[in-house]
């Protein structure tokens, strides 16, 4: 069996593994040389054989911690290819004037962690995290280095083809329509859309692209009677009004959207 | 708002993976209750909610990377190539120091690598104040240049940046590289060749830097 983690949730108890995970590592940490690799080495995550990345890094941490260069040589690249994968999709070179360069800083980064796994200069234990849930840990994991690209000015400016347009319909028609497109989980059907949708997003003016967020993704209201109540307009310390309208201005550049819902 | 907390122990990452972690995903609700318990960091949760948003947006490959990546004989990718160099000199550095503090060898025996200490973001920062890139940090880190070529301008900016002795500076430099590093990850077309080394100016012009940074550089 794994070893437990040690990272604690804010009640005090320990991060846990999911369970399917958990019986995922049972199998795994029995397999050696030849077989392990061969399992590590498949890509598909439909293939019964398949290893998932949370599994990919309880194994290395494990090699690490046991100094096992051989083993650390197959399964690292491995997952780093994995990442590398995520990240042509989610800091693609249409949204980042260098994204090559920044998709190597995180994964150099992300390598890191397992360098200093298990030292004393390993202060967060960041990697139990990965255990839990990988993607939702390396999307956290990313979001200081595009962040940082995004206050640097780094990114592409806005796209001249969202030309602004004059709309019959009502701003709570139009809000509705883009809150429902907005508001879709993402799915593999509607991938080049929302990929489409993204762009358009983040090419928003940082202002207009915090309400329109908030709003129509997240789900707040723009402002409320409650004072208690957090909106759109508290978390960004501005009036009601004044988020209407870069709602309104967010809106309009994102018309061609809203026909989709 | 009327926010209150006593949850000021854990450090903002940890809140930040906690969030988003969450099974509930990333809506008001769950920004909420976390803005409630962490006021002081409502504008950093705010910011990464919606990063995580707008990121959500972009769905995830089927396919986890590529069979040829991950085989024996497959070609890593450069970038792959370059970040398994990192992880392999940092883990070099780290046990290596881990050693000598067991030991409490003397500084003769083991020279300090400064860089190894850095947290990636300290990393990014030095390489910014350096008016440089990480693609060069990483190769002074690594010891990948011929220490005779760089100049003593430049070292004592390294020095000043890093608060660190310009002796205990110029000493990492001279050290020699780790075979490992230079023989395994090196990024080359041809084979590589072990303890191969770049003068300061190749270094320079071979790190993706803008005119004016190597010229900054260069003038130091």
């Amino acid at each position: 069996m794994a070893q437990p983690l040690t990272k604690h949730h804010r009640n005090g108890k320990r991060y846990e593994r999911p369970p399917d995970i958990e019986r995922l590592l049972d199998l795994a940490l029995k397999l050696a040389g030849i077989e392990l690799k061969k399992r590590v080495a498949i890509p598909d995550r439909d293939d019964p054989g398949f290893l998932s990345s949370e599994c990919l890094v309880h194994l290395m941490r494990d090699a690490r911690k046991r100094k096992d260069q051989n083993t650390m040589d197959f399964i690292m690249p491995c997952l780093l290819s994995r990442c590398e994968e995520t990240l042509r999709t989610k800091v693609p070179d249409t949204k980042y004037k260098d994204a090559a360069n920044l998709r190597d800083e995180i994964l150099q980064e992300f390598a890191a962690l397992f360098a200093v796994d298990g030292t004393a200069q390993d202060k967060h234990q960041q990697l139990d995290f990965f255990e839990c849930k990988f993607n939702l840990a390396f999307a956290t994991f990313r979001r200081d280095a595009v962040s940082r690209e995004r206050t640097e000015g780094k990114l592409f400016p806005g796209m001249p083809a969202f030309v602004e347009q004059e709309d019959s319909v009502s701003d709570d028609a139009t809000f509705s329509k883009l809150a429902k497109v907005l508001g879709q989980p993402a799915t593999h059907e509607h991938r080049l859309l929302l990929a489409e949708l993204n762009h358009a997003i983040d090419t928003l003016p940082p202002d207009e692209r915090q309400a329109a967020v908030l709003h129509w993704r997240v789900g707040y209201e723009i402002e409320s009677e409650n004072p208690d109540k957090l909106t759109v307009a508290k978390l960004c310390n501005v009036t009601g009004k004044t988020i209407y309208n870069r709602l309104k201005r967010a809106a309009q550049k994102l018309s061609r959207f809203k026909e989709e819902a | 708002m009327n926010m209150s907390s006593n949850n000021h122990s854990l450090p903002l990452i940890d809140i930040l993976y906690s969030f988003s972690l969450d099974e509930r995903g990333v809506n008001a609700e769950v920004l909420d209750e976390f803005i409630q318990l962490y006021p002081q960091h409502a504008t950093a949760l705010t910011d990464f909610a919606i990063e995580l948003a707008v990121d959500s947006l972009l769905v995830e490959p089927v396919r986890e990377g590529s069979t040829a990546a991950c085989s024996d004989t497959g070609k890593r990718s450069p970038s792959v190539a370059r970040a398994m160099s990192h992880f392999q000199s940092l883990m070099y550095s780290l046990d290596r120091t881990d050693a000598v503090d067991r030991k409490h060898a003397s500084n003769s025996v083991s020279v300090p690598n400064p860089f190894a200490t850095l947290e990636q973001r300290e990393f990014r920062d030095f390489a910014r104040d350096l008016q440089a890139n990480t693609v060069l940090v990483n190769k002074l880190r690594d010891r990948q240049i011929e220490p005779q070529t760089l100049t003593r301008g430049f070292i004592q900016r390294v020095s000043d940046l890093l608060r660190t002795k310009f002796e205990v500076i110029a000493a990492h430099f001279a050290a020699p590289a780790s075979p490992r590093l230079a023989g395994e990850f090196y990024k080359a077309d041809d084979k590589p060749v072990i303890g191969l080394r770049q003068t300061f100016e190749e270094a320079v012009r071979s790190s993706n830097l803008t005119e004016e940074q190597q010229r900054h550089l260069l003038s130091l």
